[in-house]
């Protein structure tokens, strides 16, 4: 038979020849694709300097507090989703303005403003609104089991954006209000038989209650509080209480009395591992390499995490959005996975996740601003912080006054 | 109207223009701004219900063919550029052979008439 006949009767030869030749492809193309995706780690990473890519997620981020407008449509589309959102939004970028600022000192008189313009507009909701004003309509159904009401996880974001204000430059009015916060965050801590508080009614956040730690800790550096033994004691609680015993991973969620609620989740330890090295450097190293086993994933050079350990099955939440079907990857997880590996220097899972942001993130760049259209302004603000992490934590460890 | 085979749906050119096709429904949402819709990929949508729904199609929509841009169409030009090359070889060892798109022989003709 010729190759012609062949050709000719085609068909299946055709077809098979056509099948074959797209497997193969699929073979070549598939691991080579991230490869086209792959950043120079200079981009998003540096000792000392603040990262080209940081500058330009930063730009949008300062435009918006300066554009009344903008900031107004920015924050009703967080509002619309999660009004949680609006206030991590805030932290986040005060977290990495105070640590751009430090890398870079001639920055500090515009990111001072900046900062203290968030923080008095958070004051002002605060006080004018309450704490349901940044907590997911949920926080109604029931009562709040401790009096007066008041949510830790509203409580801790402000205690963190005060505090590394405070370190970064002491501030007389701020300098009170910090004193004021971590002191009211421990007494109501003090009433919990494992030293929890109430984010939501009866649910206490792993994710808040460091996140609080970790404010407490930077108020001793710069208001001079001290909170060394309430801190051990917490940590001896933790140790025996409140650690899933499958992964030994913190959970996530636990009611007054200790409770589990949920157990270790993605969108939770990365921030966690992360607040703890105020606290327990060697605990938080644990705790990152746990989540690293139990969560993270690498596939043909992309990386991502996971919402929940294969040992814990788990709903998705407002916080992990939908996650992937197939991969279990969820947006939030990997989101905040990038703050674990920038913080605990894994840089070979930090390029693999930045290679997934850019592949999957759809980045988008105007007039030299970047954002990321799969993100939201707390999706963004929580890369920045990733990209600019350091020094704020280096200052506190050393114990270095402003 | 002649009847469209697997066989001619995997050829090189079938393959080629199902490329272009995907990467100009690409590019045309992509000049259109559907990017921005794909926010939905972290659960947050538009401000309200209605507009929030259209969102979520724009969004996937757009997405699906970013993917299909990033994943599928390099396989399917590479898949032609792979039977193209078979092809030479094949004509090279045998040189009688000038395409394999060549006028239908009588086995076709019969296997026409059979389906």
């Amino acid at each position: 038979m010729t190759i012609r006949a062949w050709g000719g009767i085609g068909g299946w030869r055709q077809f098979w020849l056509g099948m074959a030749s797209l497997i193969a492809a699929t073979v070549i193309w598939l691991p080579l694709v991230h490869v086209f995706f792959q950043s120079n780690p200079t981009d998003y990473r540096s000792a000392n300097a603040i990262p080209p890519r940081a500058a330009r997620i930063a730009q949008r981020h300062i435009r918006l507090w300066r554009d009344p407008q903008l900031r107004s449509d920015a924050t009703a589309l967080l509002r619309v989703n999660n009004p949680e959102w609006d206030l991590m939004s805030r932290s986040y970028l005060v977290l990495s303005l105070v640590n751009m600022s430090l890398r870079e000192p001639d920055r500090r008189p515009d990111d001072v403003a900046t900062v203290d313009r968030i923080i008095d507009d958070t004051l002002a909701a605060e006080r004018q609104q309450g704490h349901f004003h940044f907590l997911l309509p949920y926080a109604h159904a029931r009562p709040f089991t401790q009096s007066p009401v008041r949510s830790h996880h509203v409580d801790s974001q402000i205690a963190l954006m005060l505090a590394a204000r405070c370190v970064l430059e002491r501030h007389e009015e701020y300098d009170q209000l910090l004193r004021d916060r971590v002191e009211l965050m421990q007494r109501r801590m003090e009433t919990s038989a494992v030293l929890a508080v109430e984010s939501y009614p009866d649910e206490c956040w792993m994710f808040d209650i460091v996140n609080g730690l970790a404010a407490m800790r930077m108020a001793d550096t710069a208001v001079g509080t001290d909170h060394a033994s309430f801190v051990r004691r917490w940590l001896s609680v933790a140790h025996s209480k409140l650690t899933d015993p499958r992964t030994g991973l913190m959970l996530s969620s636990f009611t007054r009395t200790g409770q589990p609620l949920d157990g270790p989740e993605g969108s939770t330890i990365w921030m966690v591992a992360h607040g703890l090295q105020l606290v327990d450097r060697d605990l938080a190293r644990d705790q990152y390499r746990r989540a690293r086993d139990e969560l993270s994933e690498t596939l043909l050079g992309f990386g991502y995490a996971r919402e929940w350990p294969s040992s814990w099955v788990g709903p998705s939440d407002v916080d992990s959005g939908p996650p992937i079907p197939g991969l279990d990857a969820s947006a939030g997880a990997s989101g905040l996975a990038l703050v674990g590996a920038s913080a605990f220097d894994d840089e070979a899972y930090l390029a693999q996740l930045v290679t997934t942001l850019d592949f999957a993130g759809f980045p988008r760049e105007e007039a030299g601003a970047l954002q990321y259209c799969a993100s939201n302004e707390l999706g963004d603000a929580v890369l920045l912080y990733a990209t600019v992490l350091g020094p704020l934590w280096e200052q506190v460890q050393s114990g270095d006054t402003p | 109207m002649k009847k469209l085979s697997f066989s001619a749906v995997l050829s090189p050119a079938s393959l080629l223009v199902l490329a272009v096709l995907l990467t100009a429904f690409y590019a045309a949402l992509h000049m259109a701004g559907w990017r921005e819709q794909v926010s939905i990929l972290s659960g947050t949508s538009s401000a309200t219900r209605s507009s929030g729904e259209v969102q979520i199609a724009q969004g996937l929509v757009y997405a699906g063919l970013y993917f299909g841009m990033t994943l599928l169409v390099p396989v399917l030009v590479l898949a032609a550029l792979l039977q193209l090359l078979y092809q030479c070889l094949l004509r090279r060892e045998s040189p009688s052979v000038t395409t394999t798109t060549a006028p239908p022989t009588r086995i076709d003709v019969d296997q026409e008439r059979q389906a």
